[in-house]
């Protein structure tokens, strides 16, 4: 009988505690329902509050006495404002010491000057009749407070209804196995490879256990992403391609070339009303766990066995490498695409060594494409990184990829990872050959001196760390940006073992495994210091200086040098396990006190030494940092962009001016001779369009003042005018393209598991032809 | 022969207990009074206390002075019982360190004896001696109880953490024998807390009802009465406070503790001592992790009202432990409530509590793991338990000196 069947057979829906959990998590979402239907409220006051400039002010209320009950809530804020800065006049936010401590959630927001309101979330969770709304003003530029409007939002509720959910669904899963052991008895190995990648899970996840984040230096940036796609999903973009908030409302490209589907579903808690922070955090446990299963299910099936899969999942999920981008750096797509990695070298792996007559050899391209594919959209030079490795052990094990069917095969796994991702490449190529953006004039830049000394591999107790290292400060106080001495030492015991030629009675594809592992990981950790000639490499023609130069840091290659040596540690577990117990108990009691006293202790040090912040709404960290604006249009100025109106060319005058997001309404009219023009508050990347709505007509689009979306607008021209980015048709069939190979490549699963089902679950006759 | 091996196995044990000890005791072995903490509030009480004592009167509370100049009207309810012995060492010698060194090493080894004397008495001395030890391990090198002694470096708290067990060890007594002088010694040993912290006192004496509620022993209502009678000074000090203004011009804090609670993951931390929030630690993690291990993959973990009563107490005080807990709700139930609250100064009081009760499960586990047939894991497990509880207790020991500069 199969799962499901059993599952069945367990009448789940009679059993009590079930029937209980069902009406309580009911009557609870019914309650989020009804609060969900009822219309909500939105309050407007208005009263004027001046600002001297020279006098400067610490936050002073300037509404009181403000009643709500508890709630999510959209606050903006009226203004006047006059500035000749680009900076914010003043900030703005809530207080209210009548609440309970954490009972008022909220960072506030700045008011600038080329905007007239401000706006930003505040989660209430308390009845309060004494919020008061201050403001603190930096003493420069003019600033009148006219009013502000409270408006209620659905978020509390939906928040609420997926938090139920969530607990609901635990506590059911918690039954259905309670009953499902009772009846069935869940075989021990199956609760021992449960327990234990749980576990590995929940010291990873440890950082996000603090309800606040750690600065790590790309944080910001990372979670403007994950505003952005929340901003892009309200701006009506699926797939997301321009974040619209970004840059102050002018529209930042990030998404074409740094695939965020993956963010998606922190884009979509936020948009159901949780926190900045609590969405990240929550993503990041989820990449944990995702990256501990992975990562057991690949080195269990190399190594055909539970307890290697398991030791294997705790040194990868646990590894320094892992712990510094994702916790430390908070580089979540370096860190995401950490996940994937285990997928392509078990797929390589599988295509490399597994017999290629066999009927399943035909499915060995399956990890290689959904590995690559979840590469291409977490990180790409990570996957380029990858494609470095791939041809790598290509070139080893070039026989072998000149044979039919292993080409076939790697043609197979690259062809369906380009498909998949044929959504996300189409556009990103498109922008990269068309648009002259600032990433593709980087080449200068050396990485020769940032990389690890010698030292750094003997590093066992990592701390967080003040620097990168470089030339000058060498190990002082660095980042932990190696691998950790265990990994170190299972490279040392696999050499040792080798030289005493304790393999040589050892045969087969883990053998391969692990040879293959103990080269290409002694090489990475060997273009991770500051040994290798980066700056030959560099130097050999402008092909390698991008690509040297966008590496940006030798250590990322010690993603793949950590899966590696990892599977050279897991190989050497492997050989004691089959051939001295001893040896295997003495091994696997090194690994687990390494993985504690090291990635526990990173962990540990890491979430105490660094400043937390906690961030509720977006508006909290701002909408300009682009770290170092490789997606911009390569001479514009990011410190000049800030909140400002539409720009008109002589002659030109504009009414009803709106922008929402990326779109552009107006009322045009060119009363000159002459054609002229209107500048919008848009970054120009191509594809936006302007249409005069009465006639249909198109006009023309090009890169104003600072690379902003100029619109031409011809002499005599009068008429309303919307601008807006479109996709082009082409970025379009590739979604389609994606869509249909993921649908289909479920579809073929389902079947074949329907099938083999059916197979399985036929009545047996005994006796029957 | 036999009389022998377990002679020589008692002789281990107690080597293991001295050396466990000793551990504890590293950080007065260091010659300095580590700044930092509450060490201003203990050294005035011991000033005022000693210069009384010359004078031939004895003050059970300290002067308003001292409460002001010691900048700590927390503590302001706390009486000087417990002070006494340090003033008159202070008295004598006239050196405020060795003052300190000497009660340090008292209440050392005064803990490991009481803490001996809780964990025989919760389990079987012939067929739980394993968990006897560990118990016994666990609750000397408990973090939070380090932190207590050094880094909060709190004299009256770190007499709680010694007669806790001596008053479980009391009240484990009524549960089980339900004789009178257990229960003449849990009121005595819960009034020696009261005149040490009386705060604390009134949360032991809350989990005591919780208790007597679970075992069906109202005999233990009776001990805290008893207790409370004994306690009566501080009782009536507190109460005066409460509930009359008699204290206004001490300046004790009416604010809110819920910003200084736990978060979740600071319960797993293992080697930082986060300020004022040491981690649950190695060893006791270890065993639980242990422990569970046993329960969800081998499914050997049998019922019992003892460990359950520990656990469930343990993920209670947990709660109470938490910055998301509402202390803020419970200070608006009057105005004794508002009064009350900040007295406790953190809810990680909390924290410390359920350390001490998740000592015992941690204990079981690995008391049955000990159990198991196969050597690697009945032998190898222990060992590593143990050597994590050490290792820890030394390393938290060594950083704490080498990042406090002396007084």
């Amino acid at each position: 009988m199969m799962f499901w069947h059993r599952i069945k057979a367990i009448n789940l829906w009679k059993r009590r505690p079930v029937q209980i959990l069902a009406a309580i998590s009911l009557l609870l979402l019914s309650g989020c329902a009804i609060k969900l239907f009822m219309p909500n409220g939105s309050w407007h006051y208005e009263e004027s509050h001046k600002f001297e400039p020279g006098d400067s002010t610490q936050m002073t209320a300037v509404y009181s006495g403000i009643g709500l009950k508890p709630g999510v809530y959209y606050i903006e804020l009226e203004y006047a404002a006059e500035y000749d800065v680009a900076k914010p006049v003043a900030y703005t936010n809530l207080q209210d010491e009548t609440v309970i401590t954490g009972g008022l959630r909220t960072n506030g927001e700045h008011l600038y000057a080329g905007a007239n309101k401000s706006g930003y979330h505040m989660w209430l969770y308390e009845s309060t009749e004494d919020l008061q709304m201050a403001v603190a003003y930096g003493g420069s530029g003019r600033l009148e407070i006219t009013g502000y409007t409270i408006t209620e939002t659905n978020q509390f509720w939906t928040m609420w209804a997926v938090v139920i959910l969530f607990g609901a669904l635990v506590v059911f899963c918690i039954l259905a196995y309670y009953y499902y052991d009772k009846e069935y008895t869940v075989a021990m190995e199956k609760k021992q490879v449960f327990f234990f990648v749980t576990l590995i899970s929940l010291i990873a996840s440890l950082p996000y256990l603090y309800g606040s984040n750690l600065s790590g230096i790309d944080l910001t940036y990372h979670l403007l992403r994950i505003e952005g796609v929340k901003d892009g999903f309200l701006s009506g973009q699926l797939p997301l391609r321009i974040e619209p908030e970004w840059l102050f409302g002018h529209g930042y490209a990030a998404a074409v070339f740094y695939c965020n589907s993956l963010l998606y579903f922190p884009g979509i808690l936020r948009l159901l009303g949780f926190t900045v922070t609590a969405s990240y955090n929550i993503y990041c446990i989820a990449i944990t766990v995702a990256t501990a299963w992975i990562a057991w299910y690949c080195f269990r099936k190399m190594f055909d066995s539970i307890n290697v899969g398991i030791m294997c999942s705790a040194l990868y999920t646990l590894s320094t490498f892992r712990i510094y981008k994702l916790v430390n750096t908070g580089a979540v797509g370096e860190g995401s695409a950490v996940a994937f990695m285990p997928l392509v070298l078990y797929g390589m792996w599988r295509i490399f060594t597994e017999n290629s007559k066999d009927k399943k050899y035909k499915t060995a391209w399956l990890p290689v494409a959904v590995g690559y594919a979840g590469l291409m959209q977490t990180h790409v030079l990570t996957c380029e990184i990858t494609a470095f490795v791939t041809l790598l052990v290509c070139a080893i094990c070039v026989k072998k990829v000149l044979c039919r069917n292993t080409f076939l095969e790697l043609a197979k796994g690259a062809l369906g990872a380009v498909g998949v991702s044929l959504w996300f490449l189409v556009p990103f190529l498109d922008f990269y050959l068309t648009q002259n953006v600032h990433i593709k004039n980087l080449s200068a830049r050396t990485i020769q001196s940032k990389g690890m000394t010698l030292a750094h591999l003997a590093f066992h107790f990592w701390k967080n760390g003040s620097y990168t290292p470089n030339g000058e400060t060498g190990v002082f106080d660095t980042h932990p940006v190696g691998v950790g001495f265990v990994l170190v030492l299972g490279l040392g015991v696999f050499a040792a073992l080798g030289f005493c030629g304790a393999f040589r009675g050892v045969r087969g594809a883990v053998k391969q495994l692990g040879v293959m592992s103990f080269a290409l990981g002694a090489l990475l950790l060997y273009m991770s210091t500051n040994d290798f000639p980066w700056d030959v490499v560099r130097s050999m023609n402008s092909v390698t200086a991008a690509l040297v130069s966008s590496l940006e840091f030798p250590h990322r290659v010690l993603g793949w040098g950590s899966l590696f040596l990892v599977t050279v540690c897991g190989f050497c577990l492997w050989y004691f396990m089959h051939h001295n117990r001893r040896h295997y108990l003495a091994a696997v009691t090194v690994t687990v006190a390494c993985v504690i006293t090291s990635g526990l202790y990173l962990i540990d040090f890491v979430t105490e030494g660094w400043n937390r912040v906690v961030v509720y709404n977006e508006e909290g960290m701002g909408f300009g940092f682009i770290s170092d604006g490789e997606y911009l249009i390569e001479g514009t100025d990011a410190g000049r962009l800030t909140f400002t109106g539409a720009l008109a060319g002589e002659g030109v005058t504009i009414e009803d001016y709106k922008k929402q997001y990326l779109k552009v309404s107006m009322r045009c009219e060119n009363s000159k001779g002459a054609d002229s023009f209107v500048e919008l508050p848009l970054l120009f990347y191509r594809g936006y369009n302007a249409v005069d709505l009465n006639t249909g007509d198109r006009l023309g689009v090009r890169a104003g003042e600072n690379n902003v979306v100029r619109v031409l607008v011809p002499a005599g021209f009068s008429g309303n005018v919307e601008v807006k980015f479109v996709s082009p048709i082409y970025w379009r069939i590739s979604e389609i393209v994606s869509a249909a190979l993921v649908i289909m490549f479920l579809i073929g699963k389902t079947i074949r598991r329907v099938r083999a089902e059916k197979y399985i679950g036929a009545p047996h006759f005994p006796g029957r032809a | 022969m036999r009389e022998y091996t377990d002679n020589r196995k008692k002789k281990t044990e107690l080597l293991l207990y001295i050396v466990v000890c000793c551990v504890t005791m590293v950080p007065v072995a260091s010659g300095r009074i580590m700044d930092g903490g509450v060490i201003g509030e203990w050294i005035s009480r011991i000033y005022e206390l000693s210069v009384e004592l010359q004078s031939g009167h004895f003050l059970l509370f300290p002067s308003k002075e001292a409460i002001i100049e010691a900048g700590m009207p927390v503590f302001a309810m706390n009486s000087n019982l417990w002070f006494l012995l340090p003033a008159i060492i202070y008295w004598g010698l006239e050196n405020v360190t060795i003052c300190w060194q000497i009660y340090m090493i008292l209440i050392q080894a005064g803990t490991l004896i009481t803490s001996i004397l809780m964990f025989h008495r919760l389990f079987k001395r012939e067929t739980e001696r394993i968990c006897i030890f560990f118990g016994v391990i666990f609750y000397m090198t408990c973090p939070y109880r380090i932190y207590v002694c050094y880094d909060l470096a709190s004299m009256s708290s770190a007499v709680v953490w010694l007669l806790i067990p001596l008053y479980v060890w009391a009240a484990a007594g009524i549960t089980t024998h339900g004789k009178l002088k257990n229960a003449a010694a849990a009121a005595l040993a819960l009034a020696g807390i009261g005149y040490a912290d009386i705060v604390q006192m009134l949360v032991i004496a809350g989990i005591t009802v919780l208790a007597a509620l679970w075992f069906r022993k109202p005999l233990l209502l009776a001990s805290i009465a008893a207790g409370g009678l004994i306690a009566l000074p501080g009782i009536l000090r507190l109460g005066r406070y409460l509930f009359g203004d008699t204290f206004g011009a001490l300046g004790i804090p009416l604010n809110s503790i819920m910003e200084s609670g736990y978060v979740l993951g600071e319960f797993f931390s293992v080697f930082v001592y986060r300020e004022g929030h040491p981690g649950t630690g190695l060893g006791v993690l270890s065993a639980l992790v242990i422990g569970l291990w046993l329960c969800f993959v081998k499914g050997q973990w049998g019922k019992n009202r003892k460990n359950s009563f520990f656990i469930a107490l343990s993920v209670l005080l947990l709660i109470f432990s938490l910055k998301a807990f509402p202390w803020d709700f419970v200070q608006r139930l009057g105005v004794w409530a508002l009064k009350m609250i900040p007295l406790f100064r953190t809810p990680a009081m909390f924290f410390g509590f359920a350390q001490i009760g998740l000592c015992v499960p941690a204990a079981c586990a690995v008391g049955k793991i000990s159990r198991q047939e196969e050597k690697a894991l009945a032998i190898g497990l222990p060992l590593m338990v143990l050597a994590a509880c050490i290792a820890l207790c030394i390393y938290q020991c060594n950083e704490l000196m080498s990042t406090r500069l002396p007084l």
